[in-house]
């Protein structure tokens, strides 16, 4: 019978979600923020004179579409460091970082119809920037589909990581989309200089996009988890399968 | 309710059920993935970090 070496089995500490002190301190700060984030969006920021209360779905949009951006940003890092270095762990950073950009993505989009359709009259508009961030949505939601096409593991990261640097050409494209063309839009308010915004919902905004990033984080670490137990069920049954046919 | 605050409260609670919503399925999924991995080394008879083997 084949001996198993059980050095290569990660320690079940290593699937363990939320037990170590870094983790605890995470989720800490993740309440935190948000408990501030809500307080700030209803309570601090004030009404706008045009729109009144119903801006105040700026605080949830803009942090959703600021994730998603740094979620496809870091599908395509995990994707080049997995083509340079091969090493596994940069296409779980890349797969975990795609789906959760995904989940962000479709939260602008919903929460943009919403808000358009109480500004604009209208669910959608094909304005350029919805128009460019569905086409990005598209761009990722083929990467999820893709992985789950190809069995083969290591063609599955390849061709993933191809698509995953490939695909964050979207996302310049989605943010300059408003200066590109003409658009209902707004160019952007915090970068540009003079924006207009006033200081209590630029920093009710940055808190918001803070906790929003924190629990990317959150998300990130506790998906990551997952492709690890699922990569090391995948190697134990490799290894009952050898053990079965030497004793068959 | 205006019909303004009604679109606000929906589109908080999307997102916060979308975000929560995903956290728990994944959440889940770990842990039920966890027990697999805990049932195949039972099988396996392999030891975990930390615990002796039944057997042994």
């Amino acid at each position: 019978m084949s001996q198993v070496r059980t050095t290569e089995l990660p320690s079940p500490s290593r699937l363990g979600a939320i037990r170590d002190p870094g983790s605890a301190a995470l989720h800490a700060a993740l309440l935190l923020s948000m408990g501030l984030a809500i307080f700030m969006a209803f309570v601090f920021a004030p009404a706008e004179r045009v729109q009144a209360d119903i801006y105040r779905l700026l605080f949830v949009h803009v942090p959703s579409a600021w994730l998603a951006f740094f979620a496809f940003g870091n599908v395509a890092l995990g994707s080049v460091m997995y083509l340079v270095r091969g090493k596994s762990r940069w296409d779980r950073l890349a797969h975990a970082s795609a789906e959760i950009g995904v989940l962000f993505t479709t939260l602008t989009i919903i929460t943009g119809s919403i808000w358009g359709r109480s500004v604009w009259g209208v669910w959608w508009q094909w304005d350029p920037r919805l128009t460019t961030t569905l086409i990005m949505w598209f761009i990722y939601t083929s990467y999820l589909a893709l992985r789950s096409y190809i069995d083969d593991p290591a063609a599955r990261q390849r061709m993933a990581s191809v698509l995953g640097v490939v695909g964050v050409v979207s996302v310049p494209i989605v943010w300059f989309s408003v200066e590109w063309w003409r658009s209902l839009h707004p160019t952007p308010s915090i970068t540009n200089p003079g924006g207009g915004m006033p200081a209590e919902m630029l920093t009710t905004l940055l808190v918001s996009v803070a906790a929003f990033t924190v629990f990317y984080v959150v998300l990130l670490r506790q998906r990551i988890q997952l492709e690890l137990a699922v990569s090391e069920v995948g190697r134990l049954y490799e290894q009952l399968h050898e053990r079965r046919e030497e004793a068959a | 309710m205006t019909t303004e605050l009604l679109f606000l409260f929906i589109g908080f609670s999307v997102v916060w059920l979308g975000i929560f919503g995903y956290l728990l399925y994944v959440t889940g999924r770990v842990r039920s993935v966890r027990d697999e991995v805990h049932d195949l080394r039972g099988q396996m008879d392999v030891p975990e970090a930390g615990r002796e083997s039944p057997s042994r």
